[in-house]
């Protein structure tokens, strides 16, 4: 309400309090994710590359299989707590991420900004975060 | 489809890893034409990264489905609200009397 004094009223009450609320939001994903950027750049190097091969192809026992559910896995309880769980094990750089990505739905531009990243560390950790959630699921799953 | 030239498919045969962030960018982004048939011509030839890209879009509305759980959640105390409200109240009423 302190601030409401200085609000100009060209926009909207409802624009500027969810301003208000996505800057909040992003300042506790920033506190999150702070002081863990540098585990984010080992993970370029090809070398300790968990999941690829140097040439590119998957790594013996990280290929990806079928769940045998992937037509009705929406309505699967079981695999929901699963996600849940391996959500929960991703960096906390990898997971502010992906949460703001795909459940907040912000433009990579924004994520990058506000989280001070560059837009190729942005892909790998996206791509990174998503490998891994798959063969997550995959191992508690299968 | 944009013609691949023979260094550009040897890039691709074996390479799930750039084949997998290619599908997470197309989600996202949307990707060049270029990249578009690398990514064609890689999934053409690989079984895995097929089974890769059809559990990406099962986990990406999986993921939105979890984030928009059910009612009962994260309420507010009436207490709390009463207050905000009168003093939301009281501000329209001091700018519609301006």
């Amino acid at each position: 309400m302190k601030g409401w004094e200085k609000f100009d009223r060209r926009s909207s009450e409802k624009t500027w309090l969810t301003a208000i609320l996505k800057n909040k939001i992003f300042d506790a994903y920033r506190k999150k994710s702070n002081n863990l950027q540098k585990q984010t750049i080992s993970i370029n190097g090809s070398d300790t590359d968990e999941f690829f091969e140097e040439s590119g192809h998957w790594k013996e026992g990280r290929y990806p299989e079928s769940f045998g559910i992937e037509g009705v896995a929406l309505e699967n309880k079981e695999l929901d707590g699963i996600l849940k769980s391996c959500m929960k094990k991703l960096p906390p750089l990898w997971k502010s991420v992906f949460t703001l990505k795909h459940i907040d739905d912000e433009s990579s531009e924004n994520i990058c900004v506000q989280l001070e990243l560059t837009s190729s560390n942005f892909w790998v950790i996206s791509h990174r975060a998503k490998v891994s959630l798959r063969d997550c699921l995959q191992k508690n799953w299968i | 489809m944009e013609n691949l030239s023979d260094q550009e498919k040897a890039d691709m045969l074996d390479n799930c890893r750039k084949a997998t962030l290619l599908i997470e960018k197309q989600h996202t982004e949307g990707i060049t034409p270029i990249e578009k048939s690398e990514l064609e011509y890689h999934l053409d030839i690989c079984e895995m990264c097929n089974t890769f890209m059809d559990q990406s879009a099962v986990i990406n509305q999986m993921v939105k489905k979890l984030s928009h759980p059910g009612k009962n959640e994260s309420k507010l105390a009436e207490e709390f609200k009463e207050q905000l409200q009168k003093q939301i109240d009281a501000k329209l009423n001091q700018s519609s009397n301006e």
